[in-house]
């Protein structure tokens, strides 16, 4: 058993509580803690309840085809897995030749909007509410409609600054979802001097607020001590990419993993070579993966992806206001890495200035409006991309038949790296605030605020009418409910206690409740 | 800040902005989820094969959109427009085809992920931004599978066809808001 309350000794005997899915986190999730008779937490598990099927919905597809197909994996961040899926897909096209340097920026370009507009959403929609209210703040007003009435300027601050990079999105690629833009091989679309300069017409202003938003992220989570530290706070490896100086970089470089006191565990490990690195191992009791460093093994070769990784990992950042931000970070954490959950969101926003940062920059390069956009070379026929998403290392894998059909898929996507840190989280926080008390809401809420620091996306999710309830459920160990608590798309807490008013709730599409 | 912000929710609106706006939501490659783009596709391909007006016009002034979610930016979206129809495919509702009116929340909906939901957008649109939220229906098809590469359903493919009458209905009727809100008889969720 590698995790203290990841298997109980018994839990057949056991009561147990479930949270299906878990609000303000994208996809289906269910959390269950099984209590003894004393409500002792005994075990805690995230699950994840849908097969995702990533790899089967792409094999057989034409790989050019594929760049564009991958989008749909997640209506969250469809430009990640377009740009992973393209320096993939590269290697079909121009084997191991350079993209044009104009391409190359043009996907960073992207890239960066697309980091930007999702942390952006994430801090000021997800996560602000529970830092500027506390966790156990009225459920009604612990939401972005509450930041909104309190703080104004700060929530139309976090819409426009979504806006800024979706738009970009939509200049690069013809539109703001499902675009094209970057292709196998290149970018297909010159990008404009008038479209350029609308981008530098409000980039000034966007890093004005980067700034801004960076500095609440940081004193909400310095007033929050010592809780703040303490909450979900685990030894952990940090993996992330890393160029050949230690520098940081969200598009490309070679993967960089540190333990919990800062050591290299490995460095510079070329992407082509993640097999070797990384191995999966398959759990019983969920459908997504646990990724873990095959040398160390499961136990103690686990780590994070994600902002808190990636400002952890970087020697610099190449920005001077992140740098700034980031020798800050760190010299906090005692120029140790920083392994609070929370101070993930500090760290997201270090990472959405240096993205606003790298935007300007790169308006200001000429190559930007360059109109040599496909390179050429030997094809292959196999391919590896990897990016730095938002929520972290993203990688796609992908070899294909002489026919130029996808015979072999494999992704790793940033939720799966961060599934046992999850798990953990899940498990230190269920240890501390749920032994022996009543559940209510806001304990509940902890175990939410928690998972939602890794911003997770369960399922890359379709979103139909109806599917978003939280729900929890006591249920004894003989097979009887105890008690319901059910949380309502608007907000809104029922707690039910007929087991007829139950059924008459549950959205058919639900999974049955399990272990 | 200049007219031409990206950022800006008050810049001049394009002079082609149409009255009327439906917004349909949903994942082509997710079952029955697909409902809302297949009918966006199908929609603006019939626009643009309306006979223009002899001013050379189109015929109805609609615009149509589609997004695998709706996001808060899309509140802005919402500006300047006389009437908003959003469809969407629904995991679980008792009609195969639904027609409601929404409104903004008067006691102040969560916006509890990534996505938003109509009536949160409106609310956005009434609450933070200003936006005079217009009169908004949602057209909401029951589906019985989303799951990734799967296609869709006999029964949601029944009830597009169920839905696009509909469509036509409420495309035809005059932008007021005192028209009847269900263009099949029947089906109106109260």
């Amino acid at each position: 058993m590698p995790h203290p309350l990841e298997t109980a000794t018994d839990p057949a005997s056991l009561n147990r509580v479930v949270i299906e899915p878990v609000s303000r986190v994208e996809g289906h999730g269910k959390v269950t803690l099984l209590l003894d008779e004393h409500r002792r937490v005994q075990q805690a598990r995230l699950h994840i309840v849908e097969f995702r099927g990533f790899e089967r919905f792409i094999q057989g597809r034409p790989y050019w085809e594929v760049p564009t197909l991958v989008q749909r994996l997640c209506g969250i961040c469809p430009v990640s897995h377009l740009l992973a899926a393209s320096k993939a897909c590269d290697a079909f096209v121009i084997g191991h030749a350079s993209l044009t340097p104009t391409a190359e920026k043009l996907r960073r370009l992207l890239h960066f909007a697309q980091v930007l507009q999702s942390n952006a959403l994430h801090f000021f929609h997800l996560a602000s509410p529970d830092l500027l209210f506390g966790f156990d703040d009225a459920v009604a007003h612990r939401n972005i409609v509450g930041v909104l009435q309190d703080e104004r300027e700060l929530g139309l601050q976090g819409i426009r600054m979504r806006k800024y990079g979706q738009e970009i999105i939509r200049l690069l690629t013809g539109k703001r979802v499902h675009g094209t833009g970057s292709v196998p091989g290149g970018f297909n679309k010159p990008l404009s001097v008038a479209d350029r300069d609308l981008m530098r017409a409000d980039i000034g202003q966007i890093i004005a607020w980067c700034d801004s938003a960076l500095a609440l992220a940081r004193d909400l989570f310095l007033r929050g001590q010592p809780e703040q530290g303490r909450f979900a706070n685990f030894p952990s490896g940090f993996m992330s990419l890393v160029r050949p100086d230690g520098a940081a970089d969200l598009y490309d470089g070679a993967l960089r993993v540190k333990d919990a006191q800062g050591q290299l565990i490995v460095d510079q490990v070329d992407v082509h070579d993640y097999q070797q690195l990384i191995v999966e191992e398959v759990k019983p009791w969920t459908y997504m993966k646990f990724p873990h460093l095959r040398a160390l093994g499961p136990e103690h070769g686990w780590y994070r992806v994600g902002p808190l990784a990636r400002i952890n990992n970087a020697t610099y950042l190449d920005t001077p206001r992140a740098e700034a931000a980031r020798a800050e970070f760190i010299a906090w954490g005692g120029g140790q890495p920083v392994t609070a959950s929370l101070a993930q969101h500090w760290a997201r926003m270090i990472d959405t200035l240096h993205c606003a940062e790298g935007i300007a920059r790169l308006l200001d390069d000429p190559d930007i409006t360059g109109t040599d956009l496909m390179a050429t070379g030997t094809p292959l026929r196999e391919g590896i991309g990897v990016i730095e998403a938002p929520r972290g290392t993203l990688l796609h894998h992908y070899r294909i038949g002489d026919d130029d059909l996808v015979e072999y898929a494999n992704l790793i996507v940033s939720t799966t790296h961060n599934n046992t840190a999850m798990n953990e989280a899940v498990r230190s926080v269920a240890a501390e605030y749920f032994d022996g008390r009543e559940i209510t809401e806001g304990l509940l809420n902890h175990i939410e605020v928690a998972i939602r620091a890794y911003d997770p996306c369960l399922s890359c999710a379709t979103h139909a009418v109806g599917k978003m309830p939280l729900r929890i459920e006591v249920v004894e160990a003989d097979g009887q409910l105890a008690d319901v608590l059910l949380k309502h798309e608007d907000g809104t807490l029922e707690r039910p206690l007929a087991h007829a008013a139950l059924a008459d709730r549950t959205p058919a599409n639900w999974p049955p409740l399990d272990a | 800040m200049t007219a031409r912000s990206l950022i800006t929710g008050d810049a001049p609106l394009p002079s082609n902005w149409a009255r009327t706006l439906v917004i349909a939501v949903g994942n082509p490659s997710r079952g029955d989820d697909a409902a809302g783009p297949l009918l966006a596709d199908r929609l603006a391909s019939w626009l643009s094969n309306e006979t223009r007006t002899p001013d050379g016009s189109a015929p109805h002034d609609v615009s149509v959109m589609c997004d695998q979610q709706l996001m808060v930016e899309h509140a802005y979206d919402l500006r300047d427009r006389d009437r908003v129809l959003f469809i969407d495919a629904a995991a679980k509702q008792g009609e195969p085809v639904q027609w409601r009116p929404i409104e903004a929340s008067a006691n102040g909906p969560s916006i509890s992920s990534h996505q938003c939901t109509p009536s949160q957008l409106l609310h956005l649109c009434a609450h933070t931004l200003q936006i005079p939220p217009p009169p908004a229906w949602l057209l909401s098809l029951r589906g019985e599978g989303f799951e990734l590469g799967t296609p869709v359903s006999a029964t949601m493919h029944a009830a597009m066809a169920q839905a696009w009458e509909g469509i036509l209905t409420w495309i035809a009727a005059p932008s007021d808001h005192e028209r009847p809100v269900s263009p099949v008889a029947g089906s109106r969720d109260a």
